[in-house]
């Protein structure tokens, strides 16, 4: 319970929620939390001043941006090239599964008439 | 001009190098910035800085927006890169920690940084000494003004958790710093 109400109120303090909720958030701490707490705000604001924002240097961020664009654009266009190889790809397979498909019909068909004429040519005889 | 939200940017990115550049823009000093405490040095950051934007253009394709902020996906996959970088420099023994004291900002030149206290050094030393979530947790909740919930995001954790390891990250601090701080006033 002690660290959990430690724990809030810290959470509470560090994203500056207002005095209002920090003080009601510790209003139930006994005085020997309230003095844990005091002493890790302190810890925290230490903290707070020490780790400043880094800057990225500029250069870096421009050359670096550049190069991420440029392979981007690369990566776009060879998405796009594999999309059309394979659309191509589909569309030869199918139409080579199409002409194959006419073949064997006429084919078939070719064989059902023989059979049928060869047929009718026994039974005549 | 209203800005665009990362999800415009990211259905767009998709098709548009642009927009991909765009997202670059908006996130790459967060990205340096947390690298930078983690690793210590300028060079390093770069690289690694670098490396994860590439690592994430490589993955954008299969990346799908599940509710996360898109700057969660960047920080774990930088967080990933450190966790190499860290792993690979343990074992070939190479750095020392003086090596990886953290750097002063940017901009402020060698002067400024020969200038910096020790209290400074002392205190950012011992946020390196920290387990890596846990520098990781004060790096986004105090260099990156993350709120506890956003940490949680980026860190896969519920916001209670990350109550509770802050409270024990500070508890921990505290501890380490004592006799240095009662050296130092």
């Amino acid at each position: 319970m002690k660290d959990e109400g430690i724990a809030e109120a810290l959470a509470v303090h560090g994203e500056r929620r207002g005095d209002r909720v920090f003080a009601d958030e510790t209003a139930d701490l006994s005085e020997e939390e309230r003095r844990e707490l005091e002493s890790l705000i302190r810890v925290a604001e230490r903290l707070e001043r020490r780790m400043q924002p880094v800057d990225a240097p500029p250069a870096f961020v421009k050359s670096l941006g550049k190069e991420l664009v440029e392979a981007a654009e690369r990566r776009v266009s060879e998405r796009e090239r594999r999309h059309r190889i394979t659309v191509i790809s589909a569309a030869v397979a199918g139409a080579v599964v199409s002409i194959a498909s006419v073949i064997g019909g006429v084919v078939v068909l070719i064989r059902w008439l023989r059979t049928r004429t060869e047929a009718r040519q026994a039974s005549t005889a | 001009m209203r800005e665009e939200s990362d999800a415009t940017l990211i259905a767009r990115a998709k098709k548009d190098p642009e927009a991909f550049g765009a997202l670059y823009e908006r996130y790459v000093d967060k990205i340096y910035n947390y690298i930078c405490y983690r690793v210590g040095n300028d060079q390093d950051a770069e690289d690694l800085t670098a490396r994860t934007f590439y690592r994430a253009l490589d993955h954008f394709p299969s990346y799908e927006d599940r509710g996360a902020p898109f700057s969660a996906w960047l920080y774990r996959i930088a967080h990933n890169l450190v966790a190499n970088w860290h792993r690979d420099h343990s074992r070939r023994k190479m750095v020392s920690l003086d090596d990886v004291v953290l750097t002063a900002p940017q901009g402020q030149g060698p002067a400024a940084r020969t200038e910096r206290s020790d209290e400074d050094d002392v205190m950012l030393t011992a946020v390196r000494r920290l387990a890596p979530d846990r520098q990781q947790l004060i790096i986004l909740k105090h260099v990156e003004g993350m709120t506890n919930g956003e940490i949680g995001e980026v860190m896969g954790r519920t916001e209670g958790a990350i109550k509770s390891l802050y409270h024990r990250t500070l508890v921990t601090l505290r501890e380490d710093l004592a006799d240095e701080w009662e050296r130092l006033t």
